[in-house]
């Protein structure tokens, strides 16, 4: 896990008001890390609180300005990787002793994907040395839509969930939000 | 026919219009009123909550600053002094107000107000509130006040880090210290119904 952010930069982030790159940066930190993850909750309802009162100044209601929307998508997302991240403990089986642990995150640079899910695994591995009974049909492994709102591109990160590190590949749109989510299992795919 | 708009325009850009001419014996300060005033404008209608008042002040501002050359060749950042002593225009205003108004209540106007029909009192109320955010936002930093003034009124970080004169990658962390403190100071003069 990266370093954590400094309050600067999740405010920024909240206003949407860093650089691109660093968008999506921020937002896989924070949804790895528990505490900037707190901070950035904490920033977003300190400013909808702000804002409320600064809008008394215009009788208006709050303030258009500030990342009222934002925050509310964050913390929908958040709570829908919560339920996926229980999800993957039911669902998955245990893992026995492995000798070698896959890596927190993919090495290779990150794919872009074509939305709408799902998206189509092509058996990619060298040969094994297991013998496979016959001949699979490549897997269709559908992503799980954290929101209801349509997009057309983003960026495909995997990543490792929680403690147990469960992998998950999760789909970024260009504004840095974790948009799409599906679950690894232990062969990869 | 030469006094017909063809375009449209927003609202803050004809503000230019109003703008006093005695800034262009400055050419420096000349850009900044083309550029700024506007800006200035609409921070100062937030402050104040009243836009008319709010352009009076930045015309006398502009005025003032025309007439003294001098402190505009001794300031190192032009455009985040303006802004500065805009918001100090402001905030002198508001006290003026204040007083004014304790001096209405010791004559009774109040009284008057209290028997306006009764859409009145959500005026009174409302405006009550907004007082009380003018008040601790008085009470601020300078330049605690302005961020969140200037943020409330759209502006982005980057035209934020001009008016303040300051980089755009720290108007996050100014930002957020200001808001925390301006959330701590209401709750120690109003309580935590905030």
């Amino acid at each position: 896990m990266k370093q954590c952010r400094s309050e600067g930069e999740l405010r920024s982030y909240l206003d949407g008001e860093l650089p691109a790159e660093e968008i999506a940066s921020v937002g896989v930190h924070v949804a790895e890390c528990a505490v900037c993850a707190a901070a950035v909750e904490a920033l977003a309802a300190r400013a909808q609180r702000v804002s409320a009162l600064l809008g008394e100044l215009s009788g208006a209601g709050a303030s258009a300005c500030l990342p009222v929307q934002r925050s509310r998508r964050w913390i929908a997302t958040a709570a829908a990787l919560a339920a996926c991240l229980a999800l993957a403990f039911v669902l998955l089986p245990k893992r026995t002793a492995q000798p070698v642990r896959p890596a927190p995150v993919a090495a290779g640079p990150p794919a872009v994907a074509a939305i709408p899910v799902p998206a189509v695994v092509q058996p990619s591995h060298p040969a094994r040395p297991r013998k496979r009974p016959q001949s699979r049909k490549p897997e269709v492994q559908y992503f799980l839509a954290l929101d209801d709102e349509p997009f057309e591109m983003g960026v495909v990160r995997r990543v490792a969930l929680g403690p147990e590190e469960v992998l998950a590949d999760v789909v970024f749109s260009p504004d840095g939000r974790a948009r799409a989510i599906r679950l690894v299992n232990d062969s990869g795919n | 026919m030469g006094g017909v708009i063809e375009g449209v325009q927003p609202a803050e850009e004809f503000a230019c219009y109003g703008a006093p001419d005695m800034a262009r014996a400055d050419p420096a300060l000349e850009e900044i009123l083309r550029e700024h005033h506007p800006r200035i404008v609409v921070m100062l209608a937030r402050l104040m909550g009243d836009r008319q008042e709010a352009e009076d002040i930045a015309g006398d501002v502009f005025s003032k600053l025309a007439r003294s050359p001098a402190a505009i060749r001794r300031s190192d950042d032009l455009t985040a002094w303006v802004y500065r002593v805009a918001t100090n225009a402001g905030f002198d205003a508001l006290r003026r107000r204040s007083r004014r108004r304790r001096r209405e209540e010791a004559a009774g106007v109040e009284t008057l107000r209290l028997a306006a029909p009764s859409d009145a009192l959500q005026g009174m109320l409302r405006e009550e509130r907004a007082g009380c955010v003018r008040a601790v936002l008085a009470d601020l930093k300078p330049r605690d006040a302005q961020i969140l003034l200037l943020r409330s009124s759209g502006l982005a970080y980057r035209e934020i880090a001009q008016a303040l004169g300051v980089a755009a990658g720290s108007v996050g962390t100014l930002l957020a210290r200001a808001e925390a403190e301006f959330e701590r100071r209401f709750r120690a003069r109003y309580g935590d119904g905030i």
